[in-house]
C-alpha cells in the first residue's frame, strides 16, 4: 500500500497544475510561519490620522483605514485560516472515518439509524448549522471555532467511508483476512482503512479550501472570530466602506482567500485525477 | 413505481424530521443568549429578561419548547420575529421569497446553459489548452470568495463605471408611470451583477460533471458507429452523445442547491437584495433566531425535496435504477 501511495503522489506531483498548487501552498506556509515573526505587529496602530496608505516600500500591501500594516495583517491572516483549516478538517476526516468505518462493518439498525442522521445533517446546509450555533456566542475562542467546523463537516466523510467500506467487506482479501481469524478490529485497521485512504485524502485537500471560505464567509457576516482579529474576512468587511477610496484593503485579503483555497483545490484536483485517471 | 414512491417519500418525510429535532438541538446547544442584543449595551433587568423571554416562549421547559418548534416546523408557522417584533416569521419570508426565487432561479439557467455548454466543449476538445484553462478558470471561480467578487463588480462597474446599479432590486426613483419596459430593463440591469457573483462562484461543478459525463459517452461504440457513419460531428455530439450524458447533470440541480442558497447570503447581503439571504444576513446581527431557524428549515426542505424529485427523474428515465 505505502508503495502504491508513493506512486500516486509522485503521478500527483507530475500534474502541472498540481505542481502550481503544491509551490503556492508552500509559499503561504512559509507567509504563515515566517512572516508573524517579521513584519510589524498586525494589530499596531502607528498613526491613525494617516489612514490607509497605498503599498510603499515601508508597507509592501499598504496599510488600511486604521493604519495597520495589510502584510502584517494578511500573514497573520494565514497563520488562522491554515490552523483553522488544518485542525478542523483533521477532525472532520478522524470523526467521519471513525463513523463511517463503525457504520459500514456494523450494518444493520446501526448503520442505517447513523446514515439516516447523516442524510438529515447533508441537507442542512453547513452555513446555517453553523450559524446557528455561533451567532448567539459573543466571543468565540479559536480552539473552540475549530471545534465547532470540525464537527459539522464529517457527514459527508462518512458516508464516503461506510459506502467504500461496504464495497471492500466482499473483497476477497479482506474475506481472507476474516476467514484467517484477524478480529474484527485489526480487519479494519489494517486491512480495511489503508485501502479507503485515497478516498479520504482526496475529501480532506477539499474540506481545507471549503473550511477557509467557510471561515472567511462567518467573519464576514460578523460571525465567530472578532476584530482586531486579522482573519481574512474581517478584512475584507473592513475594507466595505473604504475600498473606493483604498482599493488595496479590498484587493489582498480576498485574493489571499482566493489563492490559498485554489492552491488547495489544485491539489486536490492532482490527487483526485491521480487515484482515479479515468476522470482526467 | 407506487410503492417504490411512497417509501422514497416517507423517507424524506422521516428526514425531514431529524432535521428538525437537529436544528432544535443546534439551538439549544448554542451558548449564549438571543436575547441580549434587544437593550443594546445596557444590561437588561431580571424584570426585562423574564418578560421577553415568556414572550418568545424561552421561560418553557425544553420539552415543551420542543414540542412548540416541532408543531410550528409541522405548520409552517414559526411565530414572531424578534428584529422585526411584531411582524410574524411568516409575513417576512413570504414577503423575502419572490426576490430570492428570481435571482436563484436566474443564476441556475445561466449557471446550466453556460456550465453545460462549456462542459461540453472541453469533452470534446480533452486535453487541449481550452480545456486545461477552462478547468483552471473554474477552479478559481470556485475558490472565489462570492462576498469578495460582489464587492469587486460593485466597485468596478457600479462606482467607478458607473454602468449598473450597486444595490437594490428596483430602482426608487423610478416612478409608477414607467411602462413595463423602463421596469423590465431596470429590473434586468439590477440583476446582472448578483447573478455574475452567483454564476461565477457556482459554474464550477455543472462543467466538471458535465465534461466527464460527456467523456464517458464519447468513448462508447455507437458513437464510434455514429461517426462511421459520416454524420455530421455536431449531430454526433449534441443528438447522440449529449442526449445521454446530461442526466448526471440534472442531478447537481439537487447538490447545487444548499451552494446556491449559502451564496445568496453572502451575495444578496452586499448588493442589498431583497431576498430570503439577506433576511437571514441581517438576522445575524439582530440575534433573530425564530428566522434563522424557519430560513434553516425552509432551505432543508427544498434540499430534501430536490432530493425526491431527482430520484424520481433516474427512476422514470433509466430502467436500470428500478431494481
Amino acid at each position: 500500500m505505502t508503495g502504491s501511495l508513493a506512486a500516486t503522489l509522485r503521478t500527483a506531483w507530475r500534474n502541472p497544475s498540481g505542481r502550481t498548487g503544491a509551490f503556492l501552498m508552500i509559499g503561504l506556509l512559509t507567509l504563515a510561519v515566517v512572516g508573524p515573526w517579521l513584519l510589524p505587529d498586525p494589530t499596531a496602530i502607528p498613526d491613525l490620522g494617516a489612514g490607509a496608505t497605498p503599498p510603499s516600500t515601508g508597507h509592501l500591501f499598504g496599510t488600511d483605514h486604521l493604519n495597520r500594516d495589510l502584510l502584517a495583517r494578511v500573514a497573520t491572516g494565514a497563520r488562522i485560516s491554515l490552523t483553522i483549516g488544518a485542525l478542523s478538517v483533521a477532525l472532520s476526516l478522524t470523526v467521519g472515518t471513525l463513523i463511517g468505518l463503525w457504520a459500514g462493518s456494523a450494518g444493520g439498525w446501526l448503520d442505517s439509524g447513523l446514515m439516516r442522521l447523516v442524510d438529515a445533517a447533508l441537507a442542512i446546509p453547513r452555513l446555517f448549522v453553523l450559524l446557528l450555533l455561533l451567532v448567539v456566542w459573543d466571543h468565540v475562542p479559536l480552539p473552540a471555532l475549530i471545534a465547532v467546523i470540525g464537527l459539522t463537516g464529517w457527514f459527508g466523510t462518512s458516508r464516503m467511508v461506510r459506502g467504500e467500506a461496504i464495497r471492500l467487506r466482499t473483497a476477497g482479501y479482506i474475506q481472507a483476512a476474516v476467514a484467517l481469524g484477524a478480529a474484527p478490529k485489526r480487519t479494519i485497521f489494517r486491512h480495511l482503512l489503508p485501502n479507503v485512504f485515497g478516498v479520504i485524502l482526496v475529501s480532506a485537500t477539499l474540506g481545507i479550501g471549503e473550511v477557509i471560505l467557510l471561515e472567511a464567509g462567518l467573519s464576514f457576516l460578523g460571525v465567530g472570530l472578532q476584530p482586531p482579529t486579522p482573519s481574512w474576512g474581517i478584512m475584507v468587511l473592513d475594507s466595505r466602506n473604504y475600498f473606493s477610496t483604498a482599493p488595496w484593503t479590498l484587493l489582498f485579503p480576498g485574493a489571499m482567500i482566493l489563492v490559498t483555497v485554489l492552491a488547495v483545490n489544485l491539489m486536490s484536483d492532482a490527487l483526485r485525477a491521480a487515484f482515479d485517471p479515468r476522470s482526467a | 413505481m407506487a410503492a417504490w414512491l411512497v417509501r422514497r417519500l416517507l423517507q424524506a418525510v422521516v428526514t425531514f424530521l431529524a432535521v428538525a429535532a437537529l436544528l432544535f438541538v443546534l439551538m439549544r446547544a448554542a451558548p449564549g443568549n438571543p436575547l441580549s442584543r434587544l437593550t443594546d449595551d445596557r444590561p437588561m433587568t431580571p424584570a426585562e429578561q423574564q418578560r421577553l423571554q415568556a414572550l418568545f416562549g424561552l421561560d418553557q421547559p425544553v420539552s415543551t419548547q420542543f414540542t412548540r418548534f416541532a408543531a410550528a416546523a409541522a405548520t409552517g408557522d414559526f411565530g414572531v420575529s424578534i428584529e422585526y417584533y411584531p411582524v410574524r416569521v411568516n409575513t417576512l419570508i413570504r414577503s423575502r421569497l419572490p426576490a430570492s426565487l428570481l435571482l436563484g432561479g436566474t443564476v441556475l439557467l445561466v449557471n446550466l446553459g453556460l456550465g453545460i455548454w462549456l462542459g461540453v466543449l472541453q469533452a470534446r476538445r480533452r486535453g487541449s489548452s481550452i480545456d486545461r484553462w477552462l478547468t483552471r478558470l473554474s477552479l478559481a471561480g470556485y475558490a472565489m470568495p462570492s462576498f469578495w467578487l460582489a464587492l469587486i463588480l460593485v466597485s468596478v462597474f457600479a462606482i467607478e463605471w458607473r454602468l449598473l446599479p450597486a444595490a437594490q432590486m428596483r430602482d426608487p426613483l423610478l416612478g409608477a408611470e414607467a411602462g413595463w419596459v423602463a421596469r423590465t430593463l431596470d429590473l434586468l440591469a439590477h440583476l446582472v451583477l448578483p447573478v455574475v457573483t452567483l454564476s461565477v462562484v457556482t459554474i464550477a461543478a455543472t462543467m466538471r460533471y458535465q465534461r466527464t459525463a460527456m467523456l464517458e459517452v464519447l468513448r462508447l461504440d455507437y458513437i464510434l458507429a455514429a461517426r462511421a457513419r459520416g454524420l455530421e460531428e455536431s449531430a454526433v455530439v449534441w443528438r447522440h452523445a449529449w442526449r445521454n450524458a446530461l442526466f448526471p447533470v440534472l442531478t447537481l440541480v439537487g447538490l447545487m442547491l444548499p451552494m446556491l442558497v449559502s451564496g445568496s447570503v453572502f451575495v444578496e447581503s452586499v448588493f442589498a437584495w431583497p431576498g430570503l439571504g439577506s433576511l437571514a444576513a441581517g438576522a445575524i446581527a439582530a440575534r433573530d433566531y425564530p428566522v434563522l431557524m424557519a430560513t434553516a428549515l425552509l432551505v432543508s426542505g427544498a434540499v430534501l425535496v430536490s432530493g425526491v424529485l431527482t430520484d424520481i427523474g433516474y427512476h422514470v428515465l433509466d430502467p436500470r435504477t428500478r431494481s
